[in-house]
């Protein structure tokens, strides 16, 4: 690349993150506006959004984004300016012209437009123009992205030439062609189809799920090509559509579909009504384009005057390289600590402890710019949540609190998916439809909560809704059925609703309108425990189900609590130790690694850490025991001496460590010994099933289960 | 069709639907490919019929074209009717 070239890249890059970030703003407005229609701060936002889209498209020479953009801000223009008022399809059009933005940006780094962006904006463009109250006819901006308006027959009934060519996964994603092609019947009549299976598959090659079929279909009707493929809009992913017109008589079709230069055959067929199409487009777009580096200027400083908070945008490796240096620096930290101490010179420690003190404050720091509040990827849902019931047909009401709840930027993006993943399905099967609803006397809208906090170390996520709950003997008999568990198995609740993680257990019963992207629930858990996180599940029949992450706050350093067993240290997250005492006398009975001691009147479960890691030797006479606060109330962790506070860099465990349950990592000490870094949740899973079965666990339920974010009874 | 010709025949248990695609595929690979003369299908009690339906008798048309057999539906209830009606495959009911 040249150098010219090379600073366009960059700018380009830049444009689509800022890009980005104006659509997330722009889609917020709008929903804001689409619940508040006189939100007159929201329309400035939209409007400002639209606006600035498209300026900096235009430095771009973004042809087709920019002559989209501006029938989108054309809209939004008259709307706040009372121009036209709102429809009761406006905000849905504003909105998939969202979408269309954002699949016109992703198209930049295609080396091709494709056909069908193009249409789509096209199709997208003449509603929003309608919406303006203004005729179908493009506008003379539109000039390579439009085509050419259909050759009206006699009576106008046009015959319009149909190809759907399906994706492979369109039947896996509960999309039959078959209920669009029966709905074609109602638009007019099909007077051809042609049915193929793309490379003709016979019984051994055929994928019987995967969907092979392609479509040649002529339409004869009286309405418009948007109609026309609207009836498809739900497959838009699913499949490869063109509609063409076809010249009536001819049997060609009359214009390539996707529009390229005006064709001599088709200049015959347009009418009056289209002919401001031939108004030259040229000077009127770039005199958009030298007036929008000035638009943009005065953008920015309006966008400045209204930011309270003021950003700089980071490269994401520089500041992961900062916070690796702050790491180190933690663990030289306490190894002058230790020098200090040894060295038996006041001065020294004091002036170590100082270095001390700021390199925790660095840490803090440098970790707090990794941390992002988790609320800015709540709020997408907001959008799916919308769409989502409209289609179903359902009343739901998403409710976001602890949006402002920090959570380290990685994490984040993995987190994202499962969570959309769980809130479809409280959508698709938790909530019921609104006639249920109202039939067994339950609140209408339906209730979905997203609910995060912090607690003991970690991060809670919580996805609940008000819906049907979890059938608890449907879940066990399918699992039998399918040979997941014994047909008679004890399980108690939590164990049964755990199965639904397991792979292969979803059925086809569940197909539906869920985007295919290879998410399910045993991609979900997979997910959650790859961050060293748990998933739980609570749920009532008939009242609803809550689903509980819980993820450690964060992957990179914690306050550490350093312990030693048979001399190998083990350090524990600071945050949950709770009290240290001398091991109490019921500890040295029995010869398993787990048992059951007094602490003041209550019973807590303990863990012999020397028998559990299986550690050789005696061990010494006085152990101490560390009673720690975990999700389902305390345990005792038996060790041989405490050491103290310690500052830890966590380092991961190669892959071949994945499989011990109950070491999360390791660090290096100050003296450049290594240490393992306690997973105390793991521990407390891996003896739990030994205390369920001598009875001591019986009293412990997962603390989710009484969440006040299920509804109680209505009575 | 002469009443002498040598035909698998075959009468689906299930409706043909994405549910029991993968079933009858592996039913239909069996033995019933081995009749010199082609198959014969009775479909007169098939309930619900989709686009996976028709793709398995896409399939099974393949698989005997290929052996230079040919496949008869010899009853077809309305639902199978109206499903290779709507995709213009009415020539296979023939």
């Amino acid at each position: 690349m040249t150098r010219d070239e090379e600073i366009l890249a960059v700018a380009r890059a830049g444009f689509r993150d800022e890009a980005a970030e104006l659509l997330v703003q722009f889609e917020q407005a709008l929903l804001a506006i689409e619940q508040q229609p006189d939100d007159a701060e929201a329309m400035n936002c939209a409007f400002r959004a639209a606006h600035t889209m498209k300026g900096t498209a235009g430095l771009f020479g973004c042809e087709a984004l920019v002559a989209f953009t501006h029938d989108v801000e054309s809209l939004l223009d008259d709307l706040r300016s009372n121009a036209v008022s709102l429809q009761p399809d406006t905000m849905s059009v504003l909105l998939l012209a969202r979408d269309q933005l954002e699949d016109l940006l992703a198209e930049l780094d295609l080396p091709e437009p494709s056909v069908a962006v193009a249409q789509r904006s096209e199709a997208l463009g003449v509603q929003l123009r309608a919406l303006r109250g203004q005729q179908a006819s493009s506008s003379g901006h539109a000039k390579a992205a439009a085509s050419i308006p259909a050759a009206v027959g006699i009576d106008g009934m046009q015959t319009w030439r149909i190809a759907l060519k399906m994706g492979p996964d369109a039947l896996r994603n509960g999309l039959d062609p078959l209920s669009f092609i029966r709905y074609l019947t109602t638009l007019g009549s099909v007077t051809k189809i042609e049915t193929q299976a793309v490379g003709a598959p016979d019984l051994a090659e055929l994928d019987p799920e995967g969907c092979h079929l392609c479509f040649d279909i002529e339409l004869l009707s009286s309405r418009s090509r948007e109609e026309v493929e609207q009836t498809f809009e739900f497959l838009a992913d699913d499949c490869q559509l063109s509609v063409s017109a076809m010249v009536s008589g001819s049997g060609q079709p009359a214009d390539v579909a996707g529009g390229v230069a005006l064709t001599t055959a088709s200049v015959s067929d347009i009418t009056e009504t289209g002919s401001d199409m031939l108004v030259p487009v040229t000077p009127l777009a770039s005199a958009e384009r030298r007036s929008a580096p000035n638009d943009r200027r005065q953008q920015t400083k309006d966008r400045r005057g209204n930011d309270e908070a003021r950003f700089i945008r980071v490269r994401a490796d520089k500041l992961d390289a900062l916070v690796d240096m702050i790491g180190e620096l933690v663990i030289a930290s306490s190894g002058a600590q230790m020098v200090a101490q040894q060295e038996h010179s006041a001065r020294f420690v004091e002036a170590a402890a100082r270095i001390h003190d700021l390199v925790q404050g660095a840490r803090d720091g440098a970790l707090g710019l990794r941390m992002v509040p988790i609320g800015e990827s709540f709020s997408r849902f907001q959008r799916v949540v919308r769409d989502v019931s409209k289609q179903m047909g359902k009343d739901v009401e998403l409710q976001i609190t602890g949006g402002d709840t920090e959570m380290d930027k990685s994490m984040v993006e993995t987190i994202s998916d499962p969570l959309m993943h769980l809130v479809r399905n409280s959508l698709d099967h938790g909530i019921e439809t609104l006639e249920e609803r109202l039939a067994t006397g339950k609140p209408t809208p339906g209730r979905l909560a997203l609910h995060a906090y912090h607690e003991s170390g970690s991060i809670i996520i919580e996805v609940s809704d008000d819906g049907r709950g979890l059938n608890r003997a449907r879940i066990l008999a399918k699992a039998v059925e399918q040979g997941l568990v014994p047909p008679d198995a004890q399980l108690d609740d939590e164990a049964v609703y755990q199965l639904i993680f397991r792979p292969g257990f979803s059925t086809a019963q569940q197909v539906t309108n869920l985007s295919g992207r290879g998410v399910g629930m045993d991609v979900v858990k997979s997910n959650v425990e790859a961050l060293r996180g748990q998933i739980r599940i609570a749920s009532q029949l008939g009242h609803g189900t809550t689903i509980q992450i819980r993820l450690p706050l964060t992957l990179a350093i914690i306050d550490g609590f350093l312990t030693s067993v048979a001399g190998v240290s083990y350090v524990l997250p600071l945050e949950i130790v709770g009290e240290c005492i001398e091991m109490p006398a019921e500890c040295q009975l029995g010869e398993s690694a787990s048992g059951c001691f007094d602490l003041r009147g209550e019973v807590v479960p303990y863990i012999n850490l020397r028998r559990l890691f299986k550690h050789s030797g005696a061990a010494p006479a006085r152990q101490s025991l560390i009673v720690v606060r975990t999700t389902m109330g305390q345990l005792g962790l038996l060790v041989d001496r405490l050491h103290g506070e310690y500052q830890t860099v966590i380092k991961p465990l190669g892959s071949i460590f994945q499989q011990v349950h109950g070491i999360a990592g390791s660090t290096i000490l100050g003296s450049g010994e290594v240490a393992l870094i306690l997973d105390v949740a793991a521990l407390e899973e891996r003896v739990s099933g030994e205390l369920q079965q001598r009875g001591g666990a019986s009293a412990r339920r997962v603390a989710v289960a009484t969440a006040p974010t299920l509804s109680t009874n209505p009575s | 069709m002469a009443a002498d010709q040598i035909l698998g025949r075959a009468k689906p248990a299930s409706d043909l639907t994405i549910m029991h695609a993968e079933a009858l595929r592996q039913a239909w690979l069996g033995d019933l490919l081995a009749h010199p003369d082609g198959v014969s299908l009775d479909l007169g009690d098939v309930q619900v019929m989709d686009s996976a339906g028709v793709q398995l008798l896409l399939a099974l048309q393949a698989s005997l074209v290929r052996r230079g057999q040919t496949l008869h539906i010899a009853e077809a209830s309305p639902a199978v009717d109206e499903v290779l009606r709507t995709y213009g495959l009415q020539a296979l009911l023939c």
